[in-house]
């Protein structure tokens, strides 16, 4: 090969790697930029969750032969150790308004606050494994919205952490 | 006048300076945007998160309302609209109502009984200072209320002001919410006055018909069934139970 090819086969590897870098970073940089918008849009989707979770509390149900509210079965379900009408009605409420734009499915679960210990959970989605729930927020697909309701009759919480796969 | 080569140089050189502009403007512009989605979107979930902070409040606060107004309600009606360890006379263990000793203001009673009950689940009363003319804001403590009231067979207790904050990168929200908790008292207290004053003028004529059917002994038992049913805590349960407002009159 003389100087002249040698010279323009350099020509077209400085070219290609230019064209390919720039095209790397504009990738890169669209990337980095999509994620913080993308992350506050999932804030903002599990805040919207949470806001539904106070009507849900305050959803009027029938048990034991009178007229009571969704919390107030929480509470008799957790003094009573019962679970299943709670379960029964939170199915009947929540299984309807799914799927819910890009969610597809809800887990529920009952957690003893501040001893952090879940008492009671249902589950649509098999195989999270969720030994604790502080970084579930924006773990793979899933997102976890929560909260808190007094015992009343004693000290300490209960917190209601629904778990949406979307 | 450039050669060939020279002229593949200086288009490589313009190749290069552009593709370096290029990935600076798209850097300061990939910059921009991250910037601006972050401040619009911290603003937003700042503002979901202090209302929602409210509302868990408020939903905690009628919650306990709502639970002290059912306590209240089965004393009351076990006590034939009197507290748990009254001084009226008792038949068996129902209370006797009595003009001259023992008869009830319905409405003043009820509400004494939740501030009671409101002051065993560590609630207290505060006060508002009166500075001059001007009423001087006091934000009450957590566990503080402002007053009572009920209006037909609405409970409605005052919590006064609370305010929530949240600091973002770009701004700083506060939220004020006035916390006035609503309760509906399952029991027709003016049905009630309505018996009262039917028994009085009974008491002055002798004649109990329209109130009692039969022969009228020396005592009538009244037992006036709720329809609603409120949750009771007995034995670190929660049962439904009817509350059943007993009493008996000296004819």
């Amino acid at each position: 090969m003389n100087k002249k090819g040698q010279y323009e086969i350099g020509a077209y590897w400085a070219g290609f790697s230019l064209i390919f870098s720039f095209l790397l970073v504009v990738i890169l940089l669209s990337l980095t930029g999509s994620v913080v918008a993308n992350e506050r849009l999932i804030e903002i989707e599990v805040s919207d969750t949470r806001l539904n979770l106070f009507p849900y509390l305050q959803t009027p149900v029938g048990f034991s032969n009178g007229e009571f509210t969704m919390q107030e079965l929480l509470l008799s379900s957790y003094y009573n150790g019962d679970y299943d009408e709670f379960n029964k009605k939170t199915r009947e409420i929540l299984t309807p308004l799914y799927p819910k734009d890009k969610c597809t499915n809800w887990n529920m679960y009952v957690v003893k606050a501040p001893e952090n210990e879940i008492i009671n959970s249902i589950e649509n989605i098999v195989g999270i494994n969720i030994p604790d729930f502080k970084n579930l927020k924006f773990f793979n697909d899933y997102r976890q919205s929560r909260i808190v309701v007094p015992r009343i009759f004693e000290e300490g919480q209960l917190e209601i952490r629904v778990v949406e796969l979307c | 006048m450039l050669n060939k080569r020279g002229m593949g140089e200086l288009l490589f050189f313009f190749a290069v300076f552009f593709v370096i502009i290029g990935i600076a403007l798209m850097y300061q512009a990939t910059i921009k945007k991250e910037d601006t989605s972050r401040f619009i979107g911290g603003s937003q979930v700042a503002s979901f998160d202090v209302y929602a902070e409210s509302e868990e409040l408020r939903l905690n606060l009628q919650e306990k309302i709502r639970f002290i107004a059912y306590d209240s309600l089965l004393e009351y009606s076990e006590n034939g609209g009197f507290a748990n360890g009254n001084n009226c006379d008792k038949r068996g263990n129902v209370v006797i109502w009595d003009f001259n000793k023992c008869w009830p203001d319905l409405e003043k009673n009820y509400a004494e009984l939740v501030k009671k009950n409101l002051d065993e689940q560590g609630f207290k009363l505060t006060e508002q200072k009166i500075s001059g003319k001007e009423e001087v804001e006091i934000l009450p403590a957590d566990n503080s209320y402002r007053e009572i009231k009920l209006s037909g067979n609405v409970l409605e207790v005052n919590f006064g002001k609370r305010i929530f904050n949240r600091k973002t990168e770009t701004s700083e929200i506060t939220y004020e919410r006035d916390y006035v908790i609503m309760e509906e008292v399952p029991f027709d207290f003016n049905k009630m006055q309505e018996l009262k004053r039917k028994l009085l003028e009974a008491k002055q004529t002798g004649n109990y018909n329209g109130i009692v059917e039969g022969e009228v002994g020396e005592y009538i038992d009244f037992s006036i069934e709720n329809d609603k049913k409120v949750l009771a805590f007995e034995n670190s349960r929660l049962i439904a139970k009817e509350p059943i407002f007993k009493f008996a009159i000296k004819v």
